[in-house]
């Protein structure tokens, strides 16, 4: 994780642009911190970039809200490393989808939470396919990713195949039961040094 | 009829997602069928539940620990905040309007009914409602038609149980607030027992 005040280190093969609720003034943060020059310097120097969501809405060329829903109305320049346009508008998405990754043909489970539709030439590439229909945008270089997929590596086999293809080392996780046995952990714990049977004796 | 209990906090950030997460799955490993719960939540993290809808993620994690789906009724009203527009106002899942702060809380008695009907529905369908408070009861400028805390407490009747941080303190300052300013029974009684536990703290 990059911090406010912190440069992207210049090593890094990707680099994830996460999801934002306020993309335009994230964008503006963004630029504030350098990370623009810092992405584009990335980018130059061959590395990859993933967007999802809010990220992906940034990479593009433009990102308008002329309604004012996301914040003032506008319109935004974007990094311009994805041939896209994303417009603001009132309609939101919001479902969880099965989708499979375009390139590798890993099966992603994921969700959308999103306002804005976009749209542009580099949408001829998918990121990935759901239910069949493209979606997503890949740049012509084939280096710089957009997607609308959140939670995307949570699927294990995806993660580990995509960052395999980015040379990238990624240990053979089971996301899931991480969880499952972090949940354990945490009421074995509880169990360990709360009177849980007290606690939950004082239920009405 | 499903017993409830209330987890509330003695400030934001003390850890009362994870406490909840940690006794329901406590709970449920002892045979019972558990719900999560939290009134209203602030959090630009959002989960999209089985029925279409968005809940904050600390409750998708609960329900994890619960071992059902994520679904609307275990948080029925969210608040998403925007960049200069105020937040997203999210109930049952869908959102009904952008308001600022001044507008939402005029909005806010109105949404004690749809709270209550979640609630109920959730109690229907299970034995130990585990409910999260929001942020502190003891923000004195929120309690007016308070639907997060107390003032859901109160209404619908049920034991609060107040969570600390030990590094940060002032949960004693929390409790002998409440008890003074509005419910005796959050008071500072001899009910009130302290639970240490290493490291980070809980006081129970």
């Amino acid at each position: 994780m990059v911090r406010p005040g912190e440069a992207i280190p210049g090593d890094a093969k990707l680099v994830i642009l996460p999801g934002s609720k306020s993309t335009r003034g994230d964008l503006a943060f963004l630029r504030a911190q350098g990370w623009d020059i810092d992405l584009l310097a990335h980018h130059r120097r061959g590395g990859h970039v993933l967007g999802v969501c809010g990220g992906y809405q940034m990479l593009g060329r433009s990102v308008a809200d002329p309604e004012g829903i996301e914040g003032p109305a506008g319109e935004t320049p974007g990094l311009g490393l994805i041939d896209v346009t994303t417009v603001m508008t009132a309609q939101k998405t919001l479902t969880r989808v099965t989708a499979v990754h375009a390139t590798t043909n890993r099966p992603i489970e994921a969700y959308e939470i999103h306002i804005g539709h976009t749209d542009g030439p580099d949408r001829a590439r998918p990121f990935a396919l759901l239910g069949g229909a493209p979606g997503g945008a890949v740049s012509s270089d084939g280096r710089v990713y957009g997607s609308y997929l959140h939670g995307l590596f949570a699927s294990d086999s995806f993660r580990k195949t995509f960052l395999a293809q980015l040379d990238i080392p990624a240990a053979d996780q089971q996301y899931r039961a991480r969880v499952e046995s972090a949940l354990d952990t945490l009421a074995d714990y509880m169990d360990t040094h709360l009177d849980v049977e007290g606690l939950l004796a004082l239920a009405r | 009829m499903a017993r409830a209990l209330m987890i509330q906090g003695a400030g934001s950030d003390v850890g009362k997602s994870l406490i909840v997460a940690g006794l329901a799955r406590a709970a449920t490993r002892r045979g019972n069928r558990v719900l999560p719960f939290k009134p209203q939540n602030m959090s630009n993290n959002a989960a999209v539940t089985v029925d279409g809808g968005e809940i904050g993620r600390a409750q998708a994690l609960q329900a994890q620990a619960a071992g059902v789906e994520p679904h609307t009724d275990m948080n029925p009203v969210l608040l998403k905040p925007e960049t200069d527009v105020g937040a997203q106002i999210i109930v049952h899942g869908r959102r009904v309007a952008t308001l600022h702060a001044r507008a939402y809380a005029a909005m806010k008695p109105s949404l004690m009914a749809p709270v209550l009907e979640s609630f109920a529905r959730l109690k229907d369908r299970a034995d130990l409602v585990l409910v999260e408070g929001a942020g502190s009861p003891a923000e004195v400028n929120l309690r007016s038609a308070d639907i997060a805390n107390m003032g859901f407490a109160r209404k619908a009747d049920i034991p609060v149980v107040l969570v600390g941080d030990i590094d940060r303190g002032y949960h004693c300052a929390a409790c002998r607030n409440q008890g003074r300013a509005r419910s005796p029974r959050c008071g500072h009684d001899s009910r009130l027992r302290h639970q240490q536990v290493p490291r980070r703290s809980i006081t129970v």
